[in-house]
């Protein structure tokens, strides 16, 4: 570039204003994809920190059905299967528990066996103190809610070097406190009330009644845990459960993936182009100078690489503060989502994702201002010597509308599709249909515009004229933020939607107003107590617990059919309420959430076999509910009566773990009686509005992007605007010759910005309502159909924000090309 | 001249332009508009001509069509017996670099170089070309002499260092010619090139071209509507409605460098052809 890089540099410098723009806008574009993509990676590693804290060493976890146990021997079989290093079973022993001196009173509680500070293979998180050691039958570690819980009304939690009293062979037996562990370190099999002892103390003093319901294997390397499950069913029959830990990976906001890349693409897309309007403004500027270097002798390829060059300089200058940026964003948002009871995990951005972020924001820069270079390579010389700007006169090429229908249809064949892919699909073709649409569009919409604003503003109309003489520049000006709108209004009616659905979702799940949350099962007796203390006037218990059923855990909800069929919740779909709630107090039946009938095939009527206390029993669905109550796994809990749930699964379904009421008085009242008994007061809308929060929270990052393309979009704007005052200085200044005042000659320069900001805003409006049905339509699911709602205020907000930047970015330049003498002007070119 | 070194020249008196049924019809207009209807024309070696007329009369569309710029839709143009039209875009940008200079009537320099890199570009266009023929790229000391050379030639010695907004018409158009001139061509074009400039400063530049087509057999094109600016050549081309409808030759005395030549015989012949 010995001879013509001076050339690309010195109109940089030249145009420091452009320059930067354009440098930010791709800086923004390479921010946004490598802000997603740390944040994804980064919660990526997150969950599968999580899930290892949760698997531990476990390859494999084998169950037994609900009641039974592993014998001795079978536990001996399993560590000799082929592939098996290690089987650890795992002791469990419901005892009652209370604070030293408590009589015989206390709380159900969940006796773990250690074995080497390990539960099944797993670490046990502690809080304070310590584990018991290997041998010891003295101290125990319990849960740090169950501390709370076990206190005595009016007293303290339980500390370390307290003493518990608990249930043992021998009668009432006390043990000394010596650690206090954190409820997320124990994994899923392992209820929040546990009391952790050494299996010395398991196998010793707790012997009576001791179960063990899971056994986990570790593997050797390189065996498959599918292959060992097969061994497992072979070897000791198939009531069994043979499930890999590690298996159900999770990956954090799965559903918003395809959209999260929908969205950074587009900001790539709306980057590239505004480093295309900046090398066509460029190449609008220096027509001249073009038709020049190729009277000169320049090549076409030469004009090309130096109009490249320039760009592709400029776009380098975004690469250290979008790789800044995008770093930054990715911390940000990987702390703002990980959840909170996890430990951060380090955030180190690989080199290899900070390359492909910025290739990818870079290349499509660079890609975006090779169309406008190559056609400055072949702008027909004499066509550049004899431009003249003030004549400008651009036509749209031929065939444009026809190609722009023929991608508007496709996009809207797309849209009827099931799958959300082919979704996407269709809203990238709608898209750029109707961006390819902007040509004829914008000028037409905005003269449309002008003639019913020509009372108020009497310059609209010349300027709208002035937009027409130019549409290709005001079209590609128009389409980052036509598309950028689009994705604003299409997310929030997204948001809108979902939250909507969601609301409708918790209101009508509980019973009562008020949810009484406990961090253990908590005894019959204690509902009983609150009921008499005159607090509320309704309690209903629920319980929540898992069974193995056809081979995978399920959760199962147990309530009061009676007092659901009452006092409402639950939103039976089919049959009716009344016989819904009949068949779970009358027999062996569930209610089943919509979500299982499309995922498993559920359906009224089905009938499954369930091995419970009184053998396998056959359950029926006997109604389905829109929605249940979560299960600790994300998905929803199967509903059973109590009554039912205590015949067939024993002590395992007594109790309550939530109690739903309504308040007799004041609220503090519940909370007070709540707290008595080491429970927590929750108002339900309290939970609705944790729901919408949870939600919002995890789609503000799409609306966040789809704001950062707007961003990106009006830098475009800027930089036309900049170039379309300059270049009507001289016709500014023939008006002003002819008898304008200054005033309104700066009224049509800002005119003309606020109306080609309208134009490419109310498209974009339209085009996001379009967008937004099918894609309101793809993310509905079984129970959860979330329905449009215009997002008005957002609209409206944009619209306004963008036509008010637009006037504003206007004025400077506005005000120079007004401002220079009508002599001066006449004499430029 | 070390630099640029052009290929032999063609002896002196031999054809360097050799155009035949040029044609060219622009068809935005209604009706179409035949702007080159059938022209043919030489011009010699060391030749100075002018082509006059009427505007409109399509002076400059031959212009640009004998230097490459503007294809006809029929017909041939041969320079040094190239034809320009049967070969690429990019030969044809190299041949312009290496055998043609062109001057326009205005805002012929580039705005953000000074008046020497204005000069030096053909010479830079070259050694930044990655085009294979582009022959053996050219030493900077080379360059910056052979501008230095040119400069000094047209009396711009001193400006090297200005933009082109910061000095006069007539140097601008001088600086254009230099830059014209700078790769040694074969063939210069210059379509209006006092159009913008006072009557001193026109025939100051008319005596210089005039002086490098006695010196170095520089051939030379002007376009002009002028009679007293067409009188500098040797042989004066009149066009009107694309067609060149007479040509008149016009012999100057063994003259000074300061002779203003009489332009009263071409007028006598323009207003006989009612023009
Ligand atoms: N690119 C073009 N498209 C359409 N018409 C053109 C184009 N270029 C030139 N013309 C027309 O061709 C005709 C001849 O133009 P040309 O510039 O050759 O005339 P000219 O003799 O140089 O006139 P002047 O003395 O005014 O410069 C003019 O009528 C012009 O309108
Ligand atoms: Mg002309």
């Amino acid at each position: 570039m010995s001879g013509l890089w001076p050339l690309a540099w010195r109109s940089i410098r030249s145009h420091k204003l452009r320059a930067a723009l354009t440098a930010f806008a791709v800086a923004l574009g390479i921010a946004a994809v490598l802000g997603v993509q740390l944040t994804l990676d980064g919660l990526n590693s997150q969950a599968q920190a999580a899930q290892d804290a949760t698997a531990g060493a476990s390859s494999l976890d084998v169950r037994v059905a609900a009641g039974s146990s592993f014998t001795q021997a079978q536990v001996t079989g399993l560590g000799k299967l082929r592939g098996v290093a290690q089987a650890v079973p795992l002791y469990e022993k419901r005892v009652v528990a209370g604070p030293q001196g408590s009589g015989l009173q206390g709380l159900t509680v969940t006796l773990i066996g250690l074995q080497d500070g390990n539960v099944a293979l797993r670490p046990v998180t502690v809080l304070t103190g310590r584990l018991p050691h290997r041998g010891d039958t003295a101290n125990v570690a319990i849960d740090q809610g169950l501390a709370g819980a076990l206190a005595t009304p009016g007293s303290r939690a339980l500390r370390v070097g307290d003493k518990l009293q608990m249930i043992t062979a021998n009668g009432p037996d006390q043990f000394t406190i010596i650690g206090i562990t954190s409820d997320t370190g124990a994994g899923p099999g392992f209820t929040r009330s546990a009391v952790f002892a050494d299996n010395a103390a398991m196998l010793g003093t707790f012997h009576l009644g001791l179960q063990t319901p899971m056994v986990a294997l570790r593997l050797n390397p390189g065996a498959s845990s599918s292959a060992v499950a097969e061994e497992v069913r072979g070897s000791l029959g198939t009531s069994l459960s043979a499930v890999d830990p590690r298996g159900a990976g999770i990956a954090p906001l799965a559903d918003l993936r395809p959209l999260l890349v929908l969205a950074t693409m587009l900001s790539v897309f709306i980057g590239a182009g505004v480093t295309a309007n900046s090398v066509a403004l460029a190449m609008l500027e220096r027509r001249r100078e073009i038709g020049l270097l190729r009277a000169a002798g320049a090549s076409s390829a030469q004009v090309f690489r130096l109009f490249a060059s320039e760009a592709v300089a400029v776009a380098a200058v975004g690469i250290p503060f979008g790789a800044g940026l995008g770093i930054l964003l990715g911390a940000l948002l990987v702390s703002h989502y990980a959840p909170s009871d996890l430990p951060a995990p380090p955030f180190s951005p690989g080199a290899g994702e900070i390359l492909a972020g910025i290739f990818a924001g870079f290349g499509a820069a660079v890609l975006g201002a090779m169309v406008p270079a190559a056609i400055a390579g072949r702008t027909p010389v004499l066509d550049a010597l004899r431009f003249s700007p003030a004549s400008e006169r651009q036509r749209v090429p031929a065939g444009l509308i026809a190609v722009s229908l023929l991608s508007v249809i496709a996009g809207a064949i797309c849209f009827a599709a099931t799958s959300s892919g082919v979704v996407a699909l269709g809203v990238a073709l709608f898209l750029l249909g109707v961006v390819l649409a902007l040509p004829y569009l914008v000028p037409r919409i905005a003269t449309l515009v002008a003639r019913l604003l020509s009372p108020l503003i009497p310059t609209a109309p010349t300027a709208a004229a002035a937009l027409r003489r130019t549409p290709n520049r005001t079209a590609l000006t128009a389409a980052g933020l036509t598309v950028s709108v689009a994705t604003a209004v299409a997310v929030s009616a997204l948001v809108a939607g979902a939250l909507s659905a969601s609301d409708s979702w918790v209101a009508n799940l509980f019973v009562g107003s008020t949810v009484i949350t406990s961090p253990v099962t908590q005894r019959d007796a204690i509902a009983t107590a609150i009921v008499k203390s005159g607090t509320v006037q309704m309690a209903s218990e629920l319980r929540i617990f898992t069974e193995p059923v056809q081979g995978t855990s399920v959760a199962i909800a147990a309530i009061d059919p009676t007092a659901f069929n009452q006092h409402g919740g639950l939103d039976v779909t089919e049959p009716g309420r009344d016989a819904a709630f009949a068949a779970l107090r009358n027999g062996p039946a569930v209610l089943a959430p919509q979500s299982l009938e499309t995922g498993s095939g559920w359906h009224v009527g089905a009938q499954f076999p369930v091995s419970t206390d009184h053998g396998v029993v056959y359950f029926t669905v006997a109604g389905m509910v829109s929605h249940s109550f979560p299960a600790g796994d994300g998905g929803e809990a199967l509903i059973m009566g109590s009554d039912v749930a205590r015949t067939y699964f024993g002590n395992t379904a007594d109790g309550f773990d939530d109690l739903l009421v309504v308040p007799q008085g004041s609220e503090t009242s519940v909370d007070r009686i709540a707290a008595t008994y080491g429970m927590n007061a929750v108002p339900v809308s309290t939970i609705e509005q944790s729901a919408r929060d949870a939600l919002s929270h995890s789609i503000g990052v799409l609306l966040a992007l789809a704001i950062v393309s707007v961003v990106i979009a009006m830098l475009a704007l800027v930089n036309t605007l900049v170039v379309n005052a300059r270049q009507r200085t001289r016709e500014l200044a023939l008006l002003r010759a002819v008898g304008f005042s200054r005033s309104q000659a700066l009224r049509l320069a800002l005119s003309e910005a606020g109306l080609l900001a309208f134009a490419a805003a109310i498209i974009g409006v339209a085009a996001g309502i379009v967008v937004a049905l099918p894609l309101l339509h793809a993310s509905a699911s079984q129970g959860f159909v979330p329905q449009f709602n215009f997002p008005a205020v957002i609209a409206i907000v944009l619209v306004i924000t963008i036509v008010v930047a637009a006037v504003t970015a206007a004025l400077a330049p506005a005000r120079r090309a007004t401002s220079i003498s009508v002599l001066t002007a006449l004499r430029q070119d | 001249m070390s630099v640029a070194t052009p290929p032999p020249p063609t002896a002196v008196g031999a054809d360097l332009i050799e155009a035949d049924g040029l044609v060219k019809t622009y068809r935005i207009s209604r009706p179409p508009r035949d702007v080159l209807r059938g022209i043919s024309l030489r011009v010699k070696n060391g030749e100075f001509v002018a082509i006059m007329g009427a505007s409109g009369s399509g002076k400059s569309t031959l212009l640009y069509t004998l230097g490459g710029l503007e294809p006809p839709d029929a017909g041939t143009v041969r320079i040094d017996g190239v034809d320009l039209f049967s070969t690429s875009d990019s030969q044809r940008s190299q041949f312009r670099r290496d055998r043609i200079g062109f001057v326009f009537q205005t805002y012929n320099l580039i705005p953000s170089m000074t008046a020497a890199e204005n000069v030096a570009l053909p010479l830079r266009l070259r050694n930044e070309s990655s085009l294979p023929l582009g022959g053996n790229r050219i030493r900077r000391r080379d360059v910056d002499d052979r501008v230095r050379a040119v400069m000094n030639q047209l009396n711009l010695h001193g400006l090297q260092g200005h933009g082109p907004d910061q000095i006069s018409g007539g140097e601008q158009q001088r600086v254009a010619i230099a830059r014209a001139l700078v790769a040694a061509p074969a063939l210069l074009l210059a379509d209006e090139p006092t159009g913008n400039l006072d009557w001193t400063t026109s025939h100051e530049l008319m005596s210089l071209l005039s002086r490098l087509v006695r010196t170095d057999r520089q051939t030379t094109v002007v376009v002009t509507h002028e009679a007293s600016i067409a009188a500098y050549a040797e042989r004066v081309l009149i066009m009107s409605d694309g067609q060149i409808v007479d040509e008149v030759r016009l012999s100057h005395m063994p003259a000074t460098d300061e002779a203003i030549p009489d332009p009263a015989p071409l007028v006598a012949r323009l207003r006989a052809l009612g023009l």
